[in-house]
């Protein structure tokens, strides 16, 4: 065999081997889904959006855990979101070359992979802890967590896209600068802080770890703030794991019910950022 | 044209309404202060971790940190076995997920139609998407019957009597364990080191690229003598990155891992984790000590992640750096 | 305005333009004019660097102005008198400076932590790098248009009453007919009238430049700064807007920056020359072209820089 062949030879395997890891990744996902859907789509009734979480062997649905997530999102969203647009428009416009922006930059990307079961811990510790019992507040307040990390890098980076000579030109008309900021450049950055919004509903609309701790769980549909909420992540991990063969199927629904939901918000956050690239 | 309409030709002097001092010190001061605020949520999870974890530090000093006993019943409490769990699953799911991300990264930038690059890419974002009680619960029901039946009975009919290998995949062939926990760890990190690889091999310059292919280079050489070194900076941060996420993966590791106080070194033998632990025991912990211990296997695993993701944090800045040059 | 300005001719100072539109409109007529005027202040020319004799009054007076960026003096001790309604052309090779004292006239530098202007640059009276001047008036009065294009991301109208409706409280139809009479003297009405409505995005890159000059002059500034208002288009693009440019001098005192030597011949009263932060010379333009001062001057303009 020839040098050359030899060279041929090793990349053919190495390219062939890249194709093979693709279709590995590839495989997983195509394996998972397929899962939920032969598990979960088949029990979907509309008992499952009209009927609250049930008693082992009663039958029953998901409506307060459905109703709970969404509310515990909401919260999360409300509290972070804000906070997480604000702090990346201050590391985009106010705290520009200074020393406490690089600081809160690196303390954020620490933040965004820290384990989303410490930020439930933190939550707990002071939320929980300090009002004396679990909340869907607290668990709002710990997902909150996750959602400022993620708005904060986005809205970051989507105003710095945003040219600088659209700032000057501004400023050069005698507009004070939060006007420049919350009028134009919040205006040219919208599709994208919007999708950082979006991936961020979309993360913490199946978070449990942080919910452990926190806004814990409830058969019954209580939706008040300041007491444990039902929530779909809380309900798959506590039917799943128990022995009755009805709050397995309920399980598959509601894990069935969460992922798609979050697929379809990826896709959503996909197709609102597309048009601000290509234009 | 010369004619102004409305209040035309007002005079120089004229002091015009004065729009937005106040507005601006406003929405300064609000977004500095949010800014802010997440730096006090990182100093506040420190430091309330570690009044949490006080107690059980006091009681059992550094020899926390290497003691395998966790015991309720006598309030003896040793991190040894979570930290090892959660190191070698990490681990497994490094030596895994690292090659294959590298190799979708490579296909994605370098192989891959241009058509085909967006969907592929999509999708293996999507598996990150996915959240990680839907793969604990999927490992429980589906992927563990799966390992049981059939790979690691042929694992151990193959590899039983190979000295070394047979000793680690030695274990109950029950689905559940360190290794069943490892893989799974290793389907969901993948995503992540993907998509750093895949944005950290996009900034070699094409005409890098393109010079040493107009000498004759094959794809594979192209990749190993011109793509790596040019971003090997980044693809470890992006390793780190993922090693991060391992490190703190809850749900999906709880189900599948098994719970059990234990070190074996057979990686079929069920084990715990730091976050499993947590996950397990947290809200039934009666007693200040139990509490206090769990706390303090929190603090570990914040330390730990804490390292990594700076390193990681600081390889990826150094690189970004580079490109900016 | 004292010592530092002792050169400046006070001839013809009563005779500033702004309401005697019609005499002075034919570009033939302003030519001659200028040619009086050069000729007349033609022993005055030699005494310093930096200051013209023109019979127009000074509307912009910079003295002594020092300017850093960081640790590096991008201007030193700038000296010279922006006479009104006129067009006054900034030349140089790029660095030399130009930029940076136009950007000094509204203080857009302060946006960028570590730029700090000292000296003094007078206008009506007030020394605009005083403290208390408040930025955002000052910004209102003295209109800027960049480089490239910056068209806000809202619609043609919007573009234009955003900044309006900070200064002055108009009612719908003022506001209109603010937004038509800007976009007119723009020369910009007839090919958006039917579009105000649209995004600002969506007009070609000339339109795009003469929209930001209607948005700067809709606020009524008096002094309108130019920063290679045309080096981002095509030639046809390009000669409108120099025709704009000549047109708008009847109302507004215009300060342009260019690279292009032509261009600054074809708009431009004044003309200064910057190298390396400094004024080389600064005189009418057809001197400083045909009969230039300075060997540096000479130079460039023959081409033989660098």
């Amino acid at each position: 065999m020839t040098r050359y062949q030899k060279r041929k030879l090793i990349n053919r395997f190495n390219m062939g081997a890249s194709v093979a890891t693709t279709l590995f990744g590839l495989f997983w996902l195509v394996w998972l889904l397929w899962t939920l859907i032969i598990n979960g789509a088949g029990h979907i009734d509309l008992a499952v959006f009209t009927q609250p979480t049930p008693a082992p062997g009663n039958s029953g649905g998901l409506s307060n855990a459905i109703v709970g997530s969404l509310i515990v999102t909401g919260v999360g969203t409300l509290i972070g979101a804000p906070i997480g647009i604000f702090a990346g428009t201050y590391l985009a416009e106010y705290g520009r070359g200074h020393k406490i922006a690089s600081v809160v930059r690196f303390f954020n990307d620490v933040l965004l992979s820290a384990p989303s079961i410490i930020l439930g811990l933190f939550v707990y510790e002071i939320v929980v802890v300090s009002m004396g019992h679990f909340s869907a507040l607290a668990g709002g307040i710990a997902l909150s967590l996750i959602v400022i990390p993620l708005t904060l890098r986005i809205t970051e980076n989507m105003m710095r896209l945003v040219s600088d000579q659209m700032r000057e030109a501004a400023a050069a008309l005698g507009i004070p600068r939060w006007l420049v900021i919350t009028r134009i450049v919040y205006r040219a950055a919208l599709s994208g802080i919007i999708t950082g919004v979006i991936l961020g509903i979309a993360r913490i609309s199946g978070e449990t770890a942080p919910l452990l701790f926190t806004a814990l769980n409830n058969q019954f549909s209580s939706y008040d703030l300041f007491a444990p909420i039902a929530n779909l992540p809380m309900v798959i991990f506590q039917y799943a794991l128990s022995p009755y063969e009805d709050w397995h199927h309920l399980a598959w629904v509601g894990a069935f019910l969460i992922t798609f939901a979050i697929l379809a918000l990826n896709i959503l956050a996909r197709v609102v950022l597309r048009p601000s690239k290509s234009g | 044209m010369s004619d102004i309409p409305a209040e035309a030709g007002s005079p120089l002097h004229v002091v015009r309404r004065r729009a937005g001092a106040l507005g601006d010190r406003l929405f300064h001061g609000i977004t500095g202060l949010s800014a802010i605020l997440v730096l006090a949520v990182i100093i506040g999870i420190a430091i309330s971790l570690l009044i949490g974890a006080w107690p059980a530090l006091m009681k059992f000093g550094l020899g926390f940190l290497t003691s395998d006993s966790w015991n309720p019943v006598t309030n003896d409490y040793g991190a040894l076995v979570a930290i090892y769990g959660t190191l070698v699953t990490s681990l497994i799911a490094m030596l895994i997920a690292v090659p294959v991300s590298f190799g979708i990264a490579l296909f994605v930038t370098e192989l891959s139609p241009r058509w085909l690059r967006r969907p592929i890419s999509t999708a293996i974002e999507l598996l990150a998407a996915i959240p990680s009680i839907i793969y604990g619960m999927w490992g429980l029901f589906v992927f563990a019957p799966f390992m049981s039946n059939y790979v690691q009975p042929w694992l151990l009919d193959t590899f039983e009597h190979v000295p070394l290998l047979g000793s680690l995949i030695a274990g109950p062939p029950i689905g559940i364990g360190v290794f069943t926990a490892g893989l799974i760890l290793a389907i969901m990190v993948i995503p992540f080191i993907t998509a750093v690889m895949r944005d950290t091999f996009e900034v070699v310059p094409g005409v890098l690229k393109e010079s040493s292919y107009a000498l004759g280079a094959t794809t594979w050489e192209v990749v190993r003598s011109v793509i790596l070194p040019y971003t090997k900076t980044g693809v470890v941060g992006g390793i780190m990155l993922g090693l991060g996420r391992a490190l703190g993966e809850t749900m999906a590791v709880t189900f599948v891992i098994g719970n059990s106080h234990n070190i074996n070194l057979g990686l079929f033998y069920p084990g715990n984790s730091i976050a499993a632990t947590l996950a397990n025991e947290f809200t039934e912990a009666d007693g200040q000590m139990y509490t206090s211990a769990l706390i303090a296997l929190g603090l570990v695993l914040f330390v730990i992640t804490l390292i990594v993701l700076s390193l990681a944090r600081l390889l990826l800045m150094r690189l970004s750096a580079q490109e900016g040059k | 305005m004292n010592s530092t300005t002792q050169s400046l001719s006070p001839a013809g100072a009563t005779t500033a333009n702004r309401d005697t539109g019609q005499s002075a409109t034919s570009g033939l007529a302003s030519t001659l004019a200028r040619d009086e005027a050069s000729d007349r202040s033609e022993p005055m020319k030699k005494s310093t660097s930096g200051v013209v004799a023109k019979d127009n009054p000074t509307k912009i007076a910079v003295s002594d102005l020092n300017f850093h960026y960081g640790n590096f003096q991008a201007l030193k001790d700038i000296s010279l008198d922006i006479v009104d309604n006129e067009v006054t052309a900034f030349i140089g090779p790029s660095g030399c400076g130009k930029s940076t004292l136009l950007r000094c006239f509204n203080r857009i530098f302060e946006l960028y932590p570590g730029h700090r202007a000292s000296g003094s640059i007078e206008m009506d009276g007030m020394n605009l790098l005083d403290k208390s001047v408040d930025l955002n008036v000052l910004r209102s009065k003295i209109g800027m248009v960049f480089q490239k294009p910056t068209p806000f991301p809202m619609s043609i109208y919007d573009n234009i009453a955003f900044g309006v409706r900070l200064y002055e409280k108009l009612k719908r139809h003022e506001m209109d007919a603010r937004v038509e009479w800007s976009l007119r003297k723009a020369a910009l009405w007839d090919e958006v009238k039917d579009k105000l409505r649209q995004n600002g995005s969506a007009l070609s890159g000339g339109q795009q430049q003469r929209l930001c000059i209607a948005r700067a002059v809709a606020v009524q500034p008096e002094v309108l700064l130019l920063d290679e208002p045309a080096s981002a288009l095509d030639p046809v693009a390009t000669l409108k807007i120099e025709e704009l440019v000549h047109e708008l001098r009847e109302e507004y005192t215009i300060v342009v920056v260019t690279h292009n030597m032509q261009q600054a011949a074809r708009v431009a009263g004044y003309t200064a020359f910057f190298h390396l932060g400094e004024v080389v010379e600064y005189s009418d333009t057809d001197t400083l072209f045909t009969n230039p001062r300075e060997k540096r001057t000479e130079d460039y303009i023959t081409g033989r820089y660098g």
